[in-house]
């Protein structure tokens, strides 16, 4: 495939998508500048692979490259992360003029990168239970499990009570 | 309101929607523009390569009169030894010794097995203070890399997806761990998976001490690969992949074992009355010993077989044990498993 033609078709795949998948890698690392690195990293991925994947949809699959890549990257900086502030108690602070998607990053950041991964799939790309078990890769009953125990962690952080089930 | 709530109005506020400028489409094209070209020139390279490579064997054999570059052992049917000393990738500090080792291929629906000499640098992120892993990792990114020189004179192809990266080797006790990038899992059945899992496996397993290969993609432990779910969950061994195995494996010894008189040559084979024989070779290709032995299963089944092989050598030197058989029509030499040893006395 030309370069001319790829850029053509892949230019409104970018302009559309690039800042979505950035905000995700926001989400799910809570560290701006290398969001914007493994978002970029995951276009390129997406870019190079183009013409094998244009013919279908490629979101899904530059939203599983970018968690992969996110995965990768929280093992690599496990040490670095575990420095960060716990969450446990955090309540958002809606007033804050701190970037609202790292709020949400810190907000989740009890998470595991899988968890947080089913959770950002769910409540910000808006994906049923089935389309994350394709993104990930992974059994839709594990996916139920992972988003049931992720809002279980997740209720104390934001303090609420224990009435809610699903 | 309910945690789910809560979730959904914090992640709502941080979603509200724009697009990318078209200054900022510029800045990635041209990051994606120099890493698609990248790709290409690796790819050119490789070709490059495989032709230099060609001629520089081609003007020394003629100036030397040799026909082979390591000691002559019987010719593997369908495979050929092949000396390559790839340019270091990346970091010059970071190297593997050149060494004779086993690239596992594909010729037909099997496996097929050739060796390789080469050695050099080796990618900054693929170093490791492990020597095995570090080596295991230069020959596993070898690998990906796909048949070059000889192997594709004699057919061999990879089933391993182009595009796939190792993303790191480590072992742990007798497992070697294996990340892959996700290109590993994409296209190809069932069948396929098998075989390129194969060729991962065979090759990861030649090394001092690794018994079986745990594959991982993109940093992760996965229970299975691809959409027909081939199962990963536990480390894999050759004995994993009896039905694309070629019809003799040799698990000991290894390449670069040493090797001396009473030593054993065992592995598993599937062959004709279950006969299996041995050669020892010396450095000039001559015979040290002949020998054979009756696998425990034959002629459609898979048998274990092992021999203790007796030779006498006055000093160390490189050398080989040779695993065939010999057709049951003519007599002439076949399934042959050529292993470079040092032959100690």
């Amino acid at each position: 495939m030309r370069t001319r033609n790829r850029d053509a078709e892949f230019r409104d795949f970018y302009l559309a998508e690039a800042p979505r998948l950035q905000r995700l890698a926001v989400m799910m690392t809570g560290d701006p500048e290398r969001a914007a690195d493994l978002a970029q990293d995951a276009l390129i991925k997406v870019y190079t692979k183009w013409p094998r994947i244009r013919n279908e949809d490629p979101g899904p699959y530059a939203r599983t490259i970018l968690v992969n890549l996110c995965r990768s990257a929280y093992r690599r900086k496990m040490l670095e992360m575990r420095k960060t502030p716990v969450s446990s108690g955090y309540i958002p602070d809606q007033s804050s003029r701190v970037d609202d998607s790292l709020r949400v990053a810190t907000a989740l950041s009890a998470l595991s990168p899988i968890r947080k991964a089913v959770v950002l799939l769910r409540f910000y790309e808006d994906m049923s239970e089935q389309q994350i078990a394709t993104v990930l890769d992974r059994p839709i009953n594990t996916i139920k499990s992972d988003l049931r125990r992720a809002l279980e962690t997740l209720r104390p952080i934001f303090g609420d009570d224990v009435r809610e089930t699903r | 309101m309910s945690t789910e709530d809560r979730l959904r109005n914090l992640i709502g506020n941080a979603g509200m929607e724009s697009r990318a400028s078209e200054a900022e489409w510029n800045a990635f094209a041209r990051k994606a523009h120099g890493a698609l070209y990248t790709r290409r020139a690796a790819a050119a390279l490789g070709t490059l390569a495989l032709v230099g490579v060609v001629v520089f064997a081609a003007v020394t054999l003629r100036a030397t009169g040799d026909t082979d570059p390591i000691p002559p052992a019987p010719a593997p049917s369908g495979t050929a030894e092949e000396t390559v000393e790839p340019a270091p990738t990346q970091e010059p500090d970071a190297k593997v010794e050149t060494s004779e080792q086993e690239l596992w291929f594909v010729n037909g629906e099997k496996l097929s097995w050739s060796t390789t000499v080469a050695g050099g640098g080796i990618r900054a992120d693929l170093a490791s203070d492990d020597p095995i892993a570090q080596q295991a990792a230069y020959w596993i990114d070898f690998l990906l890399g796909g048949p070059m020189g000889a192997h594709q004179e004699a057919g061999d192809i990879t089933v391993i997806p182009e595009g796939t990266e190792l993303l790191g080797v480590r072992r742990d006790g007798e497992t070697l761990f294996v990340d892959l990038s996700s290109e590993f899992e994409s296209g190809g059945g069932s069948m396929s998976m098998q075989v390129r899992l194969a060729q991962v496996v065979y090759t990861a397993t030649q090394f001092d001490g690794v018994e079986s290969a745990r594959i991982m993609i993109e940093g992760e432990m996965v229970d299975a690969i691809g959409g027909e779910g081939v199962i990963v969950s536990e480390p894999l061994t050759r004995r994993d992949f009896q039905d694309y195995a070629p019809n003799v494996v040799v698990e000991t010894p290894r390449p670069g074992d040493e090797f001396s008189p009473g030593d054993v040559v065992s592995g598993f084979a599937n062959v004709f009355e279950a006969n299996v024989s041995f050669l020892v070779l010396d450095e000039d290709g001559n015979e040290l010993a002949s020998d054979f032995t009756t696998a425990t299963c034959g002629t459609g089944c898979w048998g274990d077989f092992s021999k203790a092989l007796e030779f006498s050598i006055d000093a160390p030197q490189p050398g080989r044990v040779v695993a065939l058989t010999y057709s049951a029509e003519d007599g002439s030499p076949q399934d042959e498993i050529s292993i470079p040893v040092m032959l100690v006395p």
